[in-house]
């Protein structure tokens, strides 16, 4: 099987009123998924429902074929979860705790040892194993959370907005563990709505607004195809309003924005670098020369949304 | 089938838990002040009173925390030991660990009901011994077991309904103030129904007071010491509140209360555990 998470059409509607779905995500194996999307976008929604935290109104949620909700035990052994705020028992030590989740994970004695070693390691936390949980730092925190959801090496790996609140040196400490994890071949859920680590990190993005899916696509296509082309032109001098008003009206021209000696352009569905590399060497402003930027993810995104509200 | 490793886990957990909240700290404390104060009182009193209870000091020691405090602490147990699991956001934690709800539910339960009865062990032993200190030797203290585990079943009534309380509000402080109010409600109830009967030599209205769960739960452990100490022991007028106590109930109602109310709760919790979504921390 090589699909591993399968959300289907999920809606939840909560006791008061408020209301996520339909959201639809397929993760396949060994595939890192950045699931994106602003706060109160539904993201979480969909993790707690994949972790069977809560019973979806309709749809359907499956973990390597099995339903979440009923069977809770099956899939939290094939997953290993990092919330978006992680919250523990604050008198444990994080040796404590990770002995503990090694144990609840079926782990031998020995086996235990050996795992909390490892990820003590991993994490860096090894200086402070014997520290009380409520002495850590917010990134302390959070790489502890990165530890307990890869103790026993579970299948899939879901973690909530993994960089939330963690300062830049913790931020590339989790990018590292990451990246080790992608190349480990792990398959790997994350939300996050910093969408420059999902373009970092992630094979296929899932985007939410609203409480529904608005896109799913493999970011590389992604890049290439669904933004467009944005062009930087450099020019000798800076544009005539006129020629400006000319380029407005290409075919495929989006947007166009001057600032001092350059003019960026964005095209979609049509590629018209041709005309507007002759128009503007043709001007007064003459061309010095013409660059070709993919978009951002999160210039797609904004794209994306507002494709979604019209 | 419920995993052993699981439950001992979440029992540890528990007792630990229980004994890092200053709230219960306060009240455990409080119970053992009350027995320090008991003995002290007795102390002071005249021989030709205190003389025909001295053999049986150890009754009121270990009988005095369960006419309400023990019920209070329990209620506090029960209310705290789901609620702030939510609230604090440790249940999701536990939750999304390889544990089945009814392993986290029975676990729970288990760790609260092993962190209150170490408590009564504790004090029990306590009073036993200030008792043997104080006035020397004690008589049936073959009872004392007997004691103890009639109190931890008793205690089940407001333990369980805290806990209920605790799942279906998910808020610790309200759902507290809850079981509380059923407590000492029901509390109030009974001495009300118990005067008027009395004045008014109405029975009925005692018939009405056995459907109150303070009913079972207060007078259990005193049935129980009783029955098993004997006309000797109840003689002492310092015991007779105690045996007044006693008197009203037969074992086997009492444990029909006990049983119906503390059934009725945990079922409660389970379906609202069992069937409902793990509520997120409040942010």
């Amino acid at each position: 099987m090589s699909e591993t998470v399968v959300v289907q059409d999920l809606v939840k509607v909560y006791g008061d009123g408020g209301r996520v779905g339909p959201i639809s995500l397929t993760v396949r194996r060994r595939e890192v998924y950045g699931l994106v999307g602003p706060n109160g976008s539904g993201k979480t929604t969909t993790i707690r429902a994949v972790l069977g935290l809560l019973k979806p109104t309709k749809g359907r949620v499956t973990v390597l074929g099995h339903n979440p909700f009923e069977k809770p035990k099956t899939v939290n052994q094939l997953i290993g979860y990092s919330p978006e705020i992680p919250v523990f028992p604050p008198f444990y030590t994080a040796e404590q705790l990770l002995t503990i989740t090694c144990r609840l994970k079926g782990l031998s004695r020995h086996e235990a040892k050996q795992e909390v070693g490892r990820l003590l390691d991993l994490t860096g936390l090894v200086n402070h194993a014997g520290r009380k949980i409520g002495n850590f730092s917010k990134g302390m925190v959070q790489r502890l959370s990165i530890g307990l959801s890869m103790v026993g090496d579970p299948e899939i790996l879901v973690l909530d907005e993994p960089m939330l609140g963690v300062d830049p040196v913790g931020r590339v400490q989790i990018r590292d563990i990451l990246r080790g994890l992608k190349k480990d071949g792990k398959t790997i859920i994350f939300s996050s709505h910093e969408l420059y680590e999902v373009e970092r990190l992630a094979d296929t993005v899932g985007m939410v607004y609203m409480g529904r899916t608005v896109l799913e696509r493999a970011v590389s296509e992604l890049l290439i195809r669904r933004g467009g082309i944005k062009v930087v032109a450099e020019l000798k001098k800076p544009p005539h309003p006129e020629t400006l008003e000319i380029l407005k009206t290409l075919r495929g021209v989006d947007e166009v924005v001057a600032e001092g000696q350059s003019v960026t352009l964005l095209m979609n569905g049509y590629d018209a670098r041709d005309e507007v590399a002759k128009i503007l060497a043709n001007s007064e402003s003459g061309l010095l020369g013409l660059k070709t930027l993919n978009p951002t993810l999160e210039e797609i995104f904004i794209k994306v949304v507002e494709d979604a509200l019209r | 089938m419920l995993s052993v490793n699981a439950l001992e886990v979440l029992i540890t957990y528990q007792i630990r838990r229980a004994l890092a909240r200053k709230r219960l700290l306060i009240l455990i404390a409080s119970i053992f002040l009350l027995e320090v104060v008991i003995y002290l009182v007795l102390t002071r009193l005249p021989q030709t009173l205190i003389g025909p209870l001295a053999g049986y000091a150890w009754v009121i020691g270990v009988l005095a925390p369960s006419t309400a405090l023990i019920h209070v602490l329990a209620l506090m147990v029960g209310a705290t030991t789901s609620a702030e699991e939510y609230e604090a956001g440790t249940a999701d934690y536990w939750l999304t660990r390889p544990i089945t709800r009814l392993e986290y539910f029975v676990g729970n339960l288990a760790g609260g009901l092993a962190f209150i009865t170490l408590l009564i062990l504790f004090y029990s032993f306590f009073a036993a011994a200030i008792s043997s200190y104080v006035f020397g030797p004690q008589n049936g203290l073959t009872a004392l077991p007997a004691t103890v585990f009639s109190t931890v079943v008793s205690v089940l009534v407001f333990y369980s309904l805290g806990l209920a309380t605790g799942e279906l509000l998910r808020r610790s402080m309200l759902s507290t103030i809850l079981a509380g109010m059923v407590f000492f409600g029901s509390f109030i109830a009974e001495t009300y129904l118990t005067i008027v009967s009395t004045l008014n030599n109405d029975p009925s209205l005692l018939d009405a007071v056995r459907y109150l769960p303070t009913w079972g739960a207060v007078r259990l452990a005193s049935t129980t010491t009783f029955n098993m100490l004997g006309a000797p022991a109840l003689g002492s007028v310092f015991l007779r509140f105690f045996t007044s106590l006693s008197q009203t109930g037969e074992t086997a109602m009492l444990l029909a209360n006990i049983a119906t109310y503390t059934a009725a709760a945990l079922a409660t919790a389970w379906i609202r555990l069992r069937y409902t979504d793990v509520t997120r921390r409040a942010l």
